[in-house]
Formats: C-alpha cells, structure tokens, sequence
C-alpha cells in the first residue's frame, strides 16, 4: 500500500504546469487535495511517472464574489467551502451538501476542482454544480474556455477535460431561487451516497415558476430529472401529486448498480428520497405562506 | 522547464513545535515519514488509503489523514501528532476518560481517535451522542462498538459544566 515512484514537482504558476505538461503529456497527472488520487497510487491503481502538485498555486485558492458570480478557485479545500458566510448566504445547495462529503479529515485536504475533475457520479459537488448551472473553467496552455456543468459530466469518471487542461475555478451564477432541498441516503455519515438528491425551486404564492431537480448516485454521473420538474411544474405541488410522479421517478433513468445496491434496490430508494424531498419542499412552501 | 525531483527532496518543517531539517522521497507519505524518519509511532497506518483514519495528524491545525499526503509537501508547514498533543498537555483529560471508560481496547484507533475527539471538544459546545459519531465517523474502531468512546467524550463535556 505505497505508492509506486514518480517525479515530483510544485510549481507555483500556471505556466510552469504546462511546461510540464507539454513535455510530459499524459504521463503527468496533476495533484490537488489527493484525497481521491493518492488512495489510486497506493493501491497502484495508477501509475504516472511525474505528480505535478498545485498546492502552491495561490491564483487557484479562494472564493470571491463578483456581484454575478461567486467564484470558487479550484483548489479551495472542502472545508473551506463548508465554514465561508458567503456560500451560505449566496449559494445555500452547496452550502447544504459541504458536509455530507466524506470525513473532517478529508475535508481538510480535499479540493472543490479535484472532486470536479474526478467525477464520481456519487458525490457532491458534482451535482451541486449541474443543479445551480453553474460554469466550470478550464485552463490550458492556449488560454481557457468554459464549460457548462451540464456538458462537463459524460460518464463513470469521466468528463470534457482534454489532455493537459487543468481546472481553474467555477462560476456559479448567483440566481434567486427561494427554496433549496438536499438529501442522500448513505450507510454511514461520509460515504458516498447510496442515491441522492438536490432540488432548486423559485416559488411565489405556492406556484412553482422554475424548479430543477438532480439525482446523484444512481448513474454513471450526476443526472438531472427534467421530466419531473416538467410534470411538477405542470401539476403543481400538492402531496397527491408527489405520491402520484415519486411512483414513476426512475422508469426513464438508465439506473446503475453500485458494489453494494442492485439496480432495483437504488430504484426504490431513489422513489422514496424524491418523496421525501418533495414533501419536504412542499412543507417550506407552505410554511412560508402560512 | 521546471525541475522534477525523485528523491533527496528537501523540507523544513516544524513538528510536535520543533524544528524539522529532512530530505525524503517524493513516494513517501506523510505517516511513513513521521514513523520511519522521526520515530514518531503514535501515528498508526492501518489501510493507507484515507479509510480508517488510524494515521490522522494535524497540518497546520488541521486534521489530515497522514497516508494521503507526501512527506514532500509539509515542506514549510506545522504539523502535530499524538506525541506532540500529549507533550503539550492538551489531551490529558481525554486520555484519562477514555482510560476511565474503557474506550481503548487494542489502542490501534486511540491516537487518532483521540486528535479527533480533541477537535470536537474544541470545537463544540454541547455535541448530542449521535454528533459525536458523526464526528468519529472517519476512524475505524473494531474493538470497543464505538459505544464506549462516545461516552469518554460526553464525559468530557459533563467535567465542563459541572466546572462551570
């Protein structure tokens, strides 16, 4: 359980890791919070010859808000994110899930890009990020472009990022939703979750005018259900019509297995935590008009 | 072009508040290195892939799990482990209560166990039973059910407002 041997470099601007990048090419992997990359290399699941360690890259660190965005650098660490007034007040999801990701411990070290950049269709911030639509960016050696998180998640680890791109920070847009659920079903506080669920919803005199729902850990990326906000958003919010569309949630959803649930068994717990999730909504829409 | 190192890579560090002058090697990870080079054997390494928390430490007063971070980037950081919070008396009375409790069985979990506990009592006012798991959720006992570290903990905070 050691890693296998590798060169090492921390370079402390961006150019520097294309430099390497350039020579190296796919050889070169970069290393962030390590949370989930060093498990891989001391389990020699993975094997690059040079790490290129970001830690001391400052331009990569932090959160700011520009009056359209609030923007997190890449390499803000987890719990960073959890503890700052400003994503509670500005982004109140994401400020929702912060703890539901994995330890203390992890949340230390790990970063908001890494867990982008590694996409495990259970976690988090994944889906926190296509739920709040927000803009991932990305740097390489000819300048940056800009991703929707919408296109960026395209299978089971896998996403739009091209050889020697490195994620630099995400944008997310500071829209006025009024009501934010998030919920998982994990075995124990800190696992990746069995399935999960994250809803946005702008709600006026109980009329749902703009909902979105993602379910996480139940394919092979974070997938958001446009046919239940669609029938929501026809139907309305009544605890009728949550029993009636929860029974169908998933019919049109390539569900996925995982190591520990069967197909069926993560069809119905994704029945029973949109239930649960809409009820939920449900009650603070009628609290606040009540 | 950026220089790549494999080994002789040198760091300078402050651990247990000392001053630490060391050269290692880029595959060698934190816990390896306080063990191997410095002796420091509280830290204990039982999965060494960041699952069952036996090799927390704290950078820069965070707490980390030391098999998921190289030896080559504390350079320039501060780390401490169960020797330096014992030497520095800031987990006398959760040594005593675990011991009071029964809460260290085999001891493999303890030392990080107790660096754990240690943050929530710093951090908490008055955690429920159910935060306190939450909380330890990232260190494996095998022995003790958990049941009985939980208790050394609510003892903790009981000393407190009975002090109070």
């Amino acid at each position: 359980m050691k890693s296998p041997n590798f060169s090492y470099c921390c370079p402390t601007s961006l150019a520097e890791v294309f430099d390497v990048f350039e020579y190296y090419g796919d050889e070169a992997l970069i290393l962030a919070g390590g949370q989930s990359l060093v498990p891989t290399l001391n389990m020699r699941l993975s094997n690059p010859s040079v790490l290129i360690d970001i830690n001391r890259i400052l331009e990569l660190q932090g959160i700011i808000d520009d009056g359209q965005y609030v923007k997190i650098g890449a390499l803000t660490r987890h719990h960073e994110v959890e503890s700052s007034s400003m994503i509670e007040r500005e982004l109140p999801l994401l400020h929702m899930a912060m703890p539901y990701i994995a330890h203390k411990a992890i949340r230390s070290r790990g970063t908001f890009g890494g867990s982008l950049a590694f996409a495990d269709a259970a976690a988090e911030i994944p889906a926190i990020t296509l739920t709040s639509e927000a803009i991932i960016q990305v740097h390489s050696k000819n300048g940056m472009r800009q991703v929707l998180a919408k296109d960026f998640f395209q299978g089971l680890y896998s996403t739009a990022l091209k050889k020697s791109e490195i994620i630099t920070s995400v944008l997310f847009p500071k829209n006025n939703y009024t009501h934010y659920i998030f919920k998982e079903f994990a075995r124990r506080q800190g696992d990746y979750a069995t399935v999960g669920i994250a809803i946005t919803a702008h709600v006026q005199a109980k009329v749902i005018n703009n909902l979105r729902v993602v379910y996480f850990g139940v394919s092979d990326k974070p997938i958001e259900d446009i046919q239940l906000a669609r029938d929501l958003l026809v139907n309305g919010l009544s605890v009728q019509t949550i029993h009636q569309l929860s029974m169908s949630v998933g019919n049109y959803i390539d569900i996925t297995s995982d190591i520990y649930h069967d197909r069926s068994t993560k069809h119905h717990l994704l029945k029973v935590i949109v239930k649960r999730a809409l009820l939920e909504l449900l009650g603070k829409v009628d609290d606040a008009t009540s | 072009m950026m220089q790549l190192v494999k080994e002789n890579i040198e760091i300078t560090c402050v651990i247990n508040g000392k001053s630490v002058h060391q050269t290692v090697l880029s595959r060698m990870h934190l816990g390896d290195f306080l063990r191997g080079q410095l002796d420091l054997n509280g830290i204990h390494l039982g999965c060494e892939h960041g699952v069952c928390g036996a090799c927390t430490v704290l950078v820069d007063g965070l707490l980390v799990r030391s098999c998921l971070m190289f030896a080559a980037q504390i350079d320039g950081c501060e780390v401490q482990t169960i020797e330096g919070a014992v030497e520095a008396g800031a987990v006398s009375l959760l040594i005593e209560a675990f011991q009071k409790r029964n809460a260290a069985q085999c001891g493999f979990c303890s030392p990080a166990m107790i660096l754990t506990t240690a943050e929530i009592i710093k951090n908490t006012d008055r955690p429920t039973r159910e935060q306190i798991r939450e909380a330890i959720s990232g260190n494996f006992c095998r022995c003790t059910g958990y049941q009985a570290i939980v208790d050394a903990v609510e003892d903790i905070f009981d000393q407190r407002e009975t002090n109070r």
